[in-house]
């Protein structure tokens, strides 16, 4: 493995708005010069033409993204781009999503709720060409995780939130609503709050695991660890393990956390990065030790199946948050759907089945009527000590997320 | 490309009578030919110039790419990916020799003991491969997942410790090793090893064996003198046929592999979908890939003496 040092990766950033001013060379014009002239000419012309346009979007308005015109009156639905199993389901029939069909009863408003993203840079690289020519993207709402809302705040393809239409927004809770992406949550409401630890399987791991280090370093783990291909999460354990604190850390920690993975992967400790799709693996006992989301493992209701609720170093709080891109065109319609999702009853019914952490006040005593089990789940209400130890993940600038990201996928992109 | 011979100035005059009638025609092949051009300026040309333009430019997905004939990136596409460039090459030629190893003696079988079973035993190659490509992969997961009956009885025959030793498993499990990588690979390209082999074998008159029989060759000798050498077209097809897909192959990796059997084709992947600044990196590995399967291949064939197979 070679080691780029971060100045040489530092020529993948590019930080001046240039714009590409090339014009795009039509089949027509290139067959026409294919038929007249050589190859060699025909193939100066179409190198040069191939540039990809850059932003369309005025550099002025960066603050509250580009609003379209609002067909809501009109047409009654809204287009909901979202992470598979993200949303309570009828346990008799998985077609059926009792929150969302009370929303669509209650207000007319037709949801068209489709999982489509699996991972938050191909959604963004997905979605990204309309945003950059400033068209709709035909979403109206997308739920990404927080450490991107900064990403697309920063290019202004997100829109701020009316919150005449929501008037829940009250009731985040302080601790949501001091979001270091979004102070105040002006253009972003999380869908779900969790905590980013590890669980492993009891049949395989004899000797209980307490803290984030071991599972960098005991030999008896050795080729069973299973970690997130999301930077954010494995860099913020990592950080966490070595004894820093992801809310604030300096390039060097970050690098001394990057070196501590890549170790750990060149050891052959590391057994797979994996994505939206851990679970199977760890189900099936090809991996011992897996990083885990919050209610995930608990959800499975198997006994071998342990969640690390407070390993010795902490863990990473992390929230997946909905935000409505530019020129959606059913921006009212949107926000009337997280107003509705925003109400105590419907957050406790959701996160009693996705099993996450409620944000808004009142949710938990809700999902103690509701489910005294799953309210007993630490994971799903998290202990104060819990909730102390838990720390979030740094604000970083455009450029540093590329640099990190980039530099993160060295380690990972096998 | 229209072929246009420049003439000498001085032949100018002499020439006028010919050439009113000639262009008409000789422009019936053009037209019959325009279709089959067509295809292959927009669907060959068109895509390999874009990404030969890719790869020379700078940028990144939010402010554009532009073209500044970067030739540094083919310094990181060469540089940066040692290890991947190692692993496609070591996976794809190991393949490629397992491939043939299995694939010959079934192809043997089958052209001159198949007698009236031929076509069955052929078609029996053949059907797997009308499941998709991801299922017959994912389920290598099950037969060589940590618990199977296969790994458990290789771990309890000591062979798992022998192939770690290599390197070529990790620890007591298969599934997630360069071993896993392999074996998938080597069942996905069997078929395209198989067809071309039997095809070549079949036209082998077995009375040519008797032949050999009757001047004192064993079974062994017959083989070697007379149907290695006549079957060698369908060695070579079969092999690149091959290794050609196997080298640019990503999904054994993904699905089988760890992240210390990472491919080109992961990278390529990971910096065109993931990556908002990949473009250029991204298409120079391919072209690097691309020139590299090219020469390789050509090479091959210029050795192997059959030119006339391309």
């Amino acid at each position: 493995m070679t080691n780029p040092s971060p100045t040489e990766l530092a020529q993948y950033v590019n930080h001046t708005r240039a714009r590409s001013t090339a014009a795009r060379i039509g089949r027509r014009t290139l067959l026409r010069a294919a038929a007249t002239g050589g190859l060699g000419l025909t193939g100066a012309a179409a190198l040069t033409a191939c540039g990809v346009r850059g932003h369309v979007v005025p550099a002025g308005a960066q603050e509250k993204g580009q609003a379209g015109k609002d067909y809501s009156a009109t047409e009654k639905k809204v287009v909901f781009a979202t992470w598979p199993s993200y949303i309570d389901v009828d346990p008799k029939n998985p077609n059926r999503r009792p929150t969302l069909e009370a929303f669509e009863k209650q207000t007319g408003i037709q949801v068209q709720y489709l999982e489509v993203i699996n991972d938050n840079n191909d959604w963004y690289t997905k979605i990204d060409p309309s945003l950059v020519k400033g068209i709709d993207t035909g979403y109206d709402l997308m739920v990404v995780s927080d450490y991107m809302v900064g990403k697309y705040r920063a290019y202004d393809y997100i829109q701020e939130l009316d919150l005449t239409n929501i008037p829940n927004h009250s009731l985040l809770l302080p601790r949501v609503i001091k979001d270091p992406t979004d102070p105040g949550r002006r253009f972003s409401i999380p869908w779900a709050y969790g905590y980013t630890t590890f669980a492993y399987n009891t049949n395989l791991v004899k000797q209980p695991i307490t803290s984030l280090a071991e599972v960098f370093t005991r030999p008896d783990l050795h080729g069973k660890v299973s970690l997130f291909s999301e930077m954010e999460d494995t860099v913020a354990i990592a950080l966490l393990a070595l004894g820093h604190d992801p809310e604030h850390f300096t390039d060097a920690q970050f690098n001394q956390a990057l070196e501590y993975v890549r170790r750990a992967k060149d050891r052959g400790q590391i057994r797979s990065f994996t994505g939206n799709d851990y679970l199977s693996d760890f189900q099936q006992g090809n991996t011992a030790v897996t990083m885990a989301y919050s209610g995930d493992v608990a959800q499975l209701g198997k006994p071998n199946l342990v969640t690390l609720d407070l390993p010795k170093e902490g863990m990473l709080s992390w929230s997946d948050n909905c935000v409505i891109p530019n020129f959606a065109r059913h921006k009212t319609n949107a926000e009337k759907l997280l107003n509705y999702y925003l109400q105590p009853q419907v957050a406790a019914a959701l996160d009693d089945f996705i099993n996450y952490i409620p944000s808004v006040r009142g949710a938990e005593d809700e999902l103690r009527k509701l489910d005294s089990t799953a309210a007993a789940v630490p994971l799903i209400v998290p202990t104060q000590a819990m909730q102390d130890k838990a720390r979030g993940f740094m604000a970083v600038s455009i450029a540093q997320l590329n640099d990190y990201t980039n530099r993160f996928q060295q380690v990972t992109g096998q | 490309m229209t072929a246009v011979v420049p003439t000498p100035a001085a032949e100018k005059p002499v020439e006028p009578p010919p050439k009113e009638r000639r262009p008409r025609r000789n422009l019936t092949p053009w037209i019959l030919l325009l279709p089959g051009l067509l295809w292959l300026v927009v669907f060959f040309l068109v895509p390999i110039l874009t990404s030969v333009s890719a790869s020379v430019q700078q940028g990144d997905y939010d402010d554009g790419f532009k073209l500044t004939w970067h030739w540094a990136n083919y310094v990181d596409a060469v540089t940066k990916f040692g290890p991947q460039y190692l692993h496609s090459g070591l996976y794809s030629l190991l393949c490629t020799v397992l491939c043939l190893l299995l694939g010959y003696p079934v192809a043997y079988f089958i052209a001159f003991k198949g007698g009236r079973w031929k076509s069955l035993l052929m078609a029996l190659v053949i059907v797997p491969s009308f499941t998709s490509f991801l299922i017959r992969t994912i389920a290598w997961k099950t037969i060589l997942a940590d618990n199977s009956p296969l790994v458990r009885l290789l771990g309890d025959l000591h062979v798992l410790k022998l192939t770690t030793a290599l390197g070529w498993t990790v620890g007591d499990h298969v599934l997630a090793s360069p071993a896993a990588v392999v074996c998938g690979m080597v069942y996905n390209f069997l078929p395209f090893t198989i067809l071309p082999l039997y095809t070549s074998l079949e036209k082998i008159d077995p009375r040519l064996h008797e032949a050999g029989h009757d001047l004192y060759c064993n079974t062994f000798t017959t083989w070697r003198r007379i149907t290695l050498p006549l079957s060698m077209p369908g060695v070579i097809g079969g092999t690149l046929l091959t290794f050609i897909p196997a080298v640019g192959d990503y999904i054994n990796a993904q699905l089988l592999g760890n992240p210390n059997t990472g491919v080109v084709g992961q990278k390529i992947e990971d910096l065109f979908l993931r990556n908002t600044q990949g473009y250029p990196v991204g298409s120079a590995i391919s072209v690097v890939m691309m020139v590299g399967t090219l020469v390789l291949v050509m090479s091959y064939i210029r050795k192997a003496g059959t030119e006339d197979l391309i």
